[in-house]
């Protein structure tokens, strides 16, 4: 090679390699997530307008939910009490203190389970610990509740006096007090018959189902101190300012949310409460569509096995969803909903199809008697319309309802477990 | 024996001997040859490169016969550790800052060609080459890391096999210790007219130095590696050409878990494993086809290699808790803690409970050919040595990770069931590479520009049976200019300096969407000092690098289960990482048949994050400028002295490293914690019963300190204790 043709050669492939900078470029499938961030055009209602809704479902859905959620627990509270009472003492009530217990717990679910259909950020922050910590489903544990229940009674764990503080999310909360007041078996569920459950099935009757009470009394309690919690977070304090302020006055000076639409789509995210877990998790999940159960036994995946609570459940759910939507709360005379941000926008269709999918979905569900589980066995083609129903009112919220109010799918919704 | 090594010297010797010509001019052609497959080479770039390089020879590495290539590094100036299962089964290396994490973040290579899994879609270092059979391990930090791309923000790591012997040669090592640690080695090659051949074997295994809770099970590992060289000389009067196959086949087998101890725990006994981690089973396997072609037409030399390397991996490992539990981190920082104590005793199996087993099955591709040109010529009375070459490289991963609920029953893990796959997916990456190098000498000045160009296509595809999978893709295309000046001025025949800038840079994954997250880019700078004298040599160098964006990415080893979503990347920002480099050899004559060489190596970085902002990467979480970079000790010093006979050799290796940060802002599990700084001390020697026989003991960690080495992946970890080792060797 000589020189001519050596120089030619350098030049030439420093031009190749120098030929241009950095570029990049990327395409994507519609479920890939964040697939594009294209600037929306879309028009945007105003601050005030969003303010609006913002306070009144602050003020007249979540504030009064969770008053009615405190008030509810120490009614069960006091129940609980009176059915260990009864236990203890071996009265003839004993029947009817458990009925009135069982009562004021579905009153509590009633309530619990439509602020769990709009869980913000009091709830979700640290990985839902509060929500948890209240509520764990669909991580429940009936052998760690029956563990606990011979620990409370003990006193100790590992020679470490019992204290619920330092007990799991799966045996505590809502979850853990239906076992202990519905679970009509007597016998720890754990699938051994080792280590701490090793003697529990020995004892009598009477033993054990004292020693479950008194750890439901304990878990309400502890509920109660939560739901105070709650509360709290929401309110604040003479010292911290209250996530109910804080939200109210989105886009303004001193408030986390630097835009109200920033604040409107935390609401927006957490109303697909109604697609992941009321459609895939508490539906779709014990028909089998999907799920680690297989064909067989799915409807033993139902949220409230024990009570036979999981339709009512799903009302609530609804109930929530709907309130939030029309903006229909304690206060009949403040009505500012999701409808009425659609209606700026122009956007009737949306609002006139998610209104009727609504009702359609709350009223199939009332209209459903008995127990879901047992529906599943003996009626399937009804839980199938059911499902339809919610799935209706979820696919529009993924895009008309979204794309009408230019704001964001939460990352979880952005596929679809259909 | 040493054949190979000294054969180089003895033949540059011979060289001058005109009975010799045709001798020098294979040799020639055989330094050439060597030149591409290292990147150090076979001649003096050491001295006269940009860019501080080490290089640990035959000589070296035999005189420790480390297994673990933490061990081996520890001369090595620059270099950040993390260790964690004690035997550097999969080791976690940065350079010059750079996070460690699977070593990822360098550019890996066997014999000058990428050995990573899959270097550019997953570079997690999840194979690491066996260093027991290596002959060379070069270390080179700096500008020429412009050559071996893609990752430049740090350097690069070459690996060099045995070659195949010009003359019959054959070596077996054989070595029993501690943990039942059983070593067999041997070798065997020669050319015979155009045919050259080389086989080897190595085993290693050993049963681990922890214990399980209710098990007997070791904790050890069996690792063997098969390779063969063929090769045959196409040579012709004019051009020197040859021909090479190199096959490889590698295993291991390991009980290992990601599982830790809790602090107080560990504190108790640091070599205690919790009962869930029963289930903790690595199992890979290995193998290596790649076809070199060789020519050199004296003006241009050209070579050219064809590689597929298949990696295949199954690692079932305690994950967590499901859904809504703490994760395995939070539970071990405070087992007492409110929600924390019944999975402590799960985990413990003091209690009975579900326990999830994760199986992270993945299978990884890569192939590519790739050709490296060497050619000099002069203009305007300078001359210009160029260095050029061109890959097109392509690697895959597909994951198949699954998930299944264990039963942890009476202190065993038992009935797996409810197996759900929780990521199957793909990432593909089709590259071209690019680089050319040029290097004039003017006068005592040595010049040295490069440029390098990578363009990256990649293809993410979800490949589960959900609905939707179908439409879960992403396609990108990048390509980046990066380039690099170096210099080095012979201030006279024994010292010089040395300078130079560079680019780093280090590609996002297929599976991030860039719209989020920028590649990792960084202006590397450097400036040394470098001597060699008889007994005396050394080089000295500050370093610079300045990342315009420091990327790190989730894995399921940096992070605890479930804490970040696989694969995602995270921007860290401007960070500054500076600092010093030095290494310092001497070697004192006590007698005329005693020598007492001592290597003394220190570093010091400092790092920086230059903005405050919160991250949800579980190493770094709530940063404030000016915190630094998790893993980077400030301070490590090495020193290496032997006492060296004719017939014998006694080494002993110390080594500190200073306090390390687990995380490195405020509000993640593991802020506040911090890796104390330890000491360890290696010892070794070795006796020729004869020229071809010889005995060697040797003992790692020799004052058995237990110290803490990492609280990741999910918990704290202790490093190897005292371990004693006997061999012996045989060399035709």
């Amino acid at each position: 090679m000589n020189l001519h043709q050596s120089s030619l050669a350098v030049v030439f492939a420093i031009s190749i390699l120098s030929g241009c900078g950095e570029k990049s470029s990327s395409t994507c499938g519609s479920a890939f997530n964040h697939c594009s961030s294209t600037t929306s055009t879309t028009p945007v209602a105003d601050s005030n307008t969003h303010r609006e809704f913002m306070t009144n479902v602050v003020d007249n859905i979540i504030l009064p939910n969770q008053t009615n959620f405190v008030n509810s627990l120490a009614t069960t509270q006091q129940a609980v009490n009176h059915y260990c009472d009864a236990l203890t003492n071996n009265t003839a009530d004993i029947e009817s203190n458990l009925k009135s217990a069982q009562t004021a717990w579905r009153d509590s679910m009633a309530t619990w389970q439509q602020i769990e259909a709009i869980q913000l950020t009091p709830l979700l922050q640290n990985d839902q610990e509060l929500r948890n910590l209240i509520y764990s489903w669909p991580t429940t544990s009936s052998c760690g509740v029956d563990q606990d229940v011979i620990y409370h009674k003990n006193g100790f764990i590992n020679s470490t006096p019992y204290n619920i503080d330092n007990r799991s999310i799966s045996r505590r909360g809502l979850d853990a007090l239906e076992y202990l007041l519905f679970s009509t078996d007597l016998n720890h569920s754990c699938s051994a018959n080792s280590g701490i459950v090793a003697d529990w099935n020995n004892q009598s009757e009477a033993d054990k189902t004292i020693a479950r009470c008194e750890y439901a009394a304990t878990v309400t309690a502890d509920l109660t101190t939560h739901a105070n919690t709650l509360s709290q977070h929401w309110l604040g304090t003479d010292s911290v300012v209250g996530f109910a302020s804080q939200f109210k006055t989105a886009g303004l000076e001193n408030s986390p949310f630097s835009t109200t639409t920033e604040a409107v789509n935390l609401i927006s995210d957490a109303l697909f409460y109604i697609d992941s877990m009321t459609k895939d998790l508490k539906i779709a999940s014990p028909l089998g569509y999907f799920g680690s159960c297989g064909t067989v036994n799915c409807e033993l995946t139902v949220e409230s096995l024990h009570s036979q609570n999981s339709l009512s459940n799903i009302e609530n759910n609804l109930i929530t969803l709907q309130a939030v939507f029309l903006g229909t709360g304690s206060d009949t005379a403040s009505t500012v909903g999701f409808d009425d941000l659609l209606l700026g926008l122009t956007d009737q269709e949306t609002v006139d199809s998610m209104t009727a999918n609504i009702a359609q979905a709350l009223q199939t569900t009332q209209q459903l008697q008995g127990s879901l589980s047992d529906k599943i066995l003996t009626d399937n083609s009804a839980i199938i319309a059911l499902h339809a129903d919610i799935k209706q009112i979820t696919d529009i919220m993924k895009t008309q309802f979204i794309a009408s109010l230019a704001l964001d799918l939460p990352a979880t919704s952005a596929g679809d477990n259909d | 024996m040493q054949h190979s090594l000294i054969s180089l010297s003895i033949l540059a010797a011979l060289a001058s001997s005109a009975v010799f010509a045709q001798e020098q001019k294979e040799d020639e052609a055989n330094d050439k040859y060597t030149d591409r497959i290292r990147i150090l080479g076979s001649s003096d770039k050491l001295r006269t490169l940009g860019g501080a390089a080490s290089l640990i020879g035959e000589l070296e590495l035999e005189s420790f016969e480390f297994d673990d290539i933490n061990r081996v590094l520890s001369t090595v100036p620059g270099v950040n550790i993390r260790e964690e299962d004690g035997y550097g089964l999969r080791p976690n290396i940065g350079l010059r800052g750079s996070t460690p994490e699977r070593s990822k973040k360098i550019t890996l290579m066997e014999d000058g060609v990428l050995i990573g899994p899959s270097p550019y879609s997953a570079p997690a270092a999840y194979y690491f080459p066996m260093i027991s059979k290596m002959t060379a391990v070069e270390v080179f930090k700096g500008p020429a890391a412009i050559k071996y791309g893609p990752n430049t923000v740090s350097g690069a790591i070459n690996l060099v096999t045995r070659e195949i012997p010009e003359d019959f040669d054959m070596g077996i090592d054989l070595a029993y210790g501690s943990d039942n640690y059983t070593k067999a080695h041997a070798f065997h090659g020669e050319t015979a007219g155009k045919w050259g051949y080389l086989v080897e074997g190595l085993l290693t295994q050993a049963d681990g130095f922890k214990t399980i809770d209710n098990s007997d099970a070791d904790t050890g590992f069996d690792k063997t590696d098969l390779m063969a060289k063929l090769k045959y000389d196409l040579s012709s009067t004019n051009t020197d050409q040859f021909i090479e196959l190199k096959v490889s086949k590698t295993a291991e087998t390991s009980n290992e878990t990601y599982l830790g101890l809790s602090d107080d725990d560990f504190n108790q006994n640091p070599y205690r494993r919790y009962a869930a981690s029963q289930v903790g089973l690595m199992d890979w396997d290995h193998d290596t086809i790649q076809l070199t072609h060789f020519i050199d037409f004296q003006s241009v030399d050209v070579t050219t290699r064809v590689y597929r390397h298949k990696f295949s991996r199954s690692w079932q490992k305690v994950k967590g808790f499901g859904n809504n539990a703490p994760s395995i981190q939070t539970v071990l920082l405070d087992p007492d803690a409110s929600g924390n104590q019944d999975y402590y005793l799960r985990l413990s199996g003091q209690e009975d409970g579900k326990i999830v087993v994760g199986n992270n099955d993945r299978r990884y591709v890569s192939q590519g050919i790739q050709s490296d040109f060497g050619f000099k010529f002069n203009t305007a009375h300078i001359e210009h040595i160029i260095d050029a070459g061109i890959r097109v490289h392509q690697d895959e991963i597909l994951r198949d990770h699954f998930e299944q609920d264990f039963n942890m029953l009476a202190g065993t893990m038992q009935n797996p069931q409810n197996k759900i796959f929780t990521t199957v997916d793909q990432e593909k990456s089709t590259t071209l590479a690019l680089y050319i190098q040029d290097t004039i000498k003017l006068d005592n000045l040595t010049l040295t520009t490069g440029v390098r160009r990578e363009y990256i296509k990649t293809h993410y595809q979800n490949r589960s049976d959900n609905a939707n999978a179908k439409d879960d893709w992403l396609d990108k295309e990048f390509s980046i200019i990066l380039p690099s000046v170096s210099a080095f001025y012979a201030m006279n025949n024994d010292w010089g300096l040395f300078a130079g800038v560079h680019q780093g840079f280090v590609p996002s994954s297929p599976k991030q969407n860039d719209v989020d997250v920028d590649a990792e880019k960084s202006v590397n700078y450097e400036l040394g000092l470098r001597f060699a004298m008889q007994n005396t040599s050394g080089e000295f160098v500050t370093f610079f690098n300045d990342y315009s964006n420091l990327k790190e990415s989730c894995s399921f080893s940096n992070a605890s289960a479930s804490q970040c979503p696989i694969d995602t990347d995270f921007n860290g920002g401007n960070v500054d990482v500076y600092g010093l480099e030095a290494n310092l050899k001497h070697n004192f004559a006590l007698t005329t048949d005693l020598e007492l060489p001592i290597v003394f190596t220190y570093s010091y970085t400092h790092s920086a994050f230059k903005e405050s902002f919160n991250s949800d990467f579980p190493q770094w979480g709530n940063i404030t400028a000016g915190d630094e970079v998790p893993y980077m000790p400030n301070h490590q010093l090495s020193v290496l002295a032997s006492i060296v006979h004719g017939q014998w050799q006694l080494n002993l290796l110390a080594k500190y490293t200073g306090e390390m940060q687990e995380a490195a802002g405020s509000g993640v599990e593991l802020s506040d914690k911090v890796i104390e700084a330890h000491t360890t001390f290696d010892l070794s020697a070795n006796y020729s019963l004869s020229a071809q026989h010889s005995l060697y003991a040797k003992i790692d960690n020799l004052t058995d300190e237990d110290h803490l080495v990492s609280r990741r992946p999910d918990g704290a970890r202790p490093t190897k204790p005292r371990q004693g080792v006997i061999g012996y060797k045989f060399r035709f």
